[in-house]
């Protein structure tokens, strides 16, 4: 029953336990299994939070335009980067602002928090045959959204009466009309 | 085997360095995974889901329902005062029933299962706390948090400002 060989059997047996066990660890710790909802948390606070900018955004007292639709209206083409400090233009790196009440609200709400954003707009273009189709330009952008990023949008209907600059990329779409453009703004949202 | 074969200066030893080893590697694998399978239900245990999905769906009965101003999307700067100062009053009774518990009524977070406790707060968007009501929030425990950003309308003189209300429940 007992003889020399024992050792190193004995020795197989940890190197084999200890290798099983590396195996098992690595299994474990390369495999994110979470049990909870965190995820499907943070995706909803972002979604209510969304909402809630736009919404406050969209906020317009009688007789007045609201302010998102006088930043739409005002917004000349440029676009926006957070830099950390302060939003600045592409390219040029100015802080000349051209949207300030929605670039307010997203430095207080969203970017102080630590949480990533891209502001683009979609409205309609009319074609060389006469046709309209979408066309999208960002406002702000930080670079690409993650998998979970949350994205809410707000539709503005802009008229011929709502002091459109003069260099924005929107264009009337029905000059016989007074209505000028469908604009949806949408705000992209990600936990970075 | 037997005491007089352990003493005998053979290979029994041998046996007993086998068990050893066996029973620690043993031991320090159900010690390993039982820590894990502790860690992995540690947010169930916690009610952290419970606490996070109570506060946000009270936020809302309080922000859309309970102090909302006529027009949709603002909040009524009269009505948010009287449910702080007044609902979430732990001193003040109502047919005999303390304010508050009415209060959790209301926001739907009492039951026969559970009942929590509220704290809720309005700052500015600088950070700046303009009112505060409820209990006071302990120091030791999980809490559920949720933050709505609101108009607030004072409907009288129609000035209104944006303020983040908070609800934390636990």
């Amino acid at each position: 029953m007992f003889n020399e060989k024992a050792q190193i059997h004995t020795l197989e047996g940890v190197a084999a336990s200890l290798l099983m066990l590396l195996v098992i660890a690595y299994a474990i710790e390369t495999t994110s299994v979470t049990g909870s909802n965190t995820n499907v948390h943070v995706e909803n606070e972002l979604r209510s939070l969304g909402h809630d900018i736009l919404n406050v955004l969209d906020f317009a007292e009688p007789g007045d335009s609201s302010n998102l639709k006088k930043d739409i209206a005002g917004w000349d083409g440029r676009q926006y980067i957070w830099s950390g400090t302060d939003y600045i233009e592409k390219g040029s790196g100015n802080i000349t602002n051209r949207i300030p009440y929605l670039s307010g609200m997203l430095e207080s709400a969203l970017a102080k928090q630590g949480i990533a954003h891209n502001v683009e707009m979609v409205f309609l273009k009319t074609n060389a045959d006469n046709t309209t189709s979408p066309s999208i330009l960002r406002i702000i952008y930080n670079g690409e959204p993650s998998h979970n990023a949350v994205i809410v949008s707000r539709k503005l209907v802009l008229h011929d009466t709502d002091n459109i600059s003069i260099s924005s990329p929107v264009r009337d779409i029905d000059p016989s009309t007074g209505m000028y453009n469908i604009v949806e703004v949408r705000l992209v949202m990600w936990r970075m | 085997m037997n005491f007089k074969d352990m003493n005998s200066g053979g290979d029994g030893a041998q046996a007993t360095l086998d068990y050893i080893i066996a029973i620690s590697i043993f031991l320090l694998t159900v010690a390993y995974v039982f820590q894990f399978m502790t860690g992995l239900s540690a947010t169930i245990q916690s009610h952290t889901d419970e606490l996070m999905l109570a506060s946000g769906s009270a936020n809302t009965v309080l922000v859309d329902r309970l102090v909302a101003a006529d027009r949709p999307g603002l909040v009524d700067q009269e009505k948010l005062d009287i449910f702080i100062n007044t609902k979430l009053n732990r001193s003040l009774l109502t047919s005999g029933k303390p304010n508050y518990e009415l209060a959790l009524d209301e926001l739907g977070l009492s039951g026969g299962y559970t009942i929590f406790d509220v704290n809720v707060s309005v700052t500015y968007i600088n950070g700046t706390t303009i009112r505060r009501g409820g209990v006071a929030v302990p120091d030791e425990t999980v809490i559920g948090q949720s933050r709505r950003l609101v108009q607030l309308i004072n409907s009288s003189t129609g000035y209104s400002e944006t303020v983040f209300i908070s609800m934390r429940v636990w």
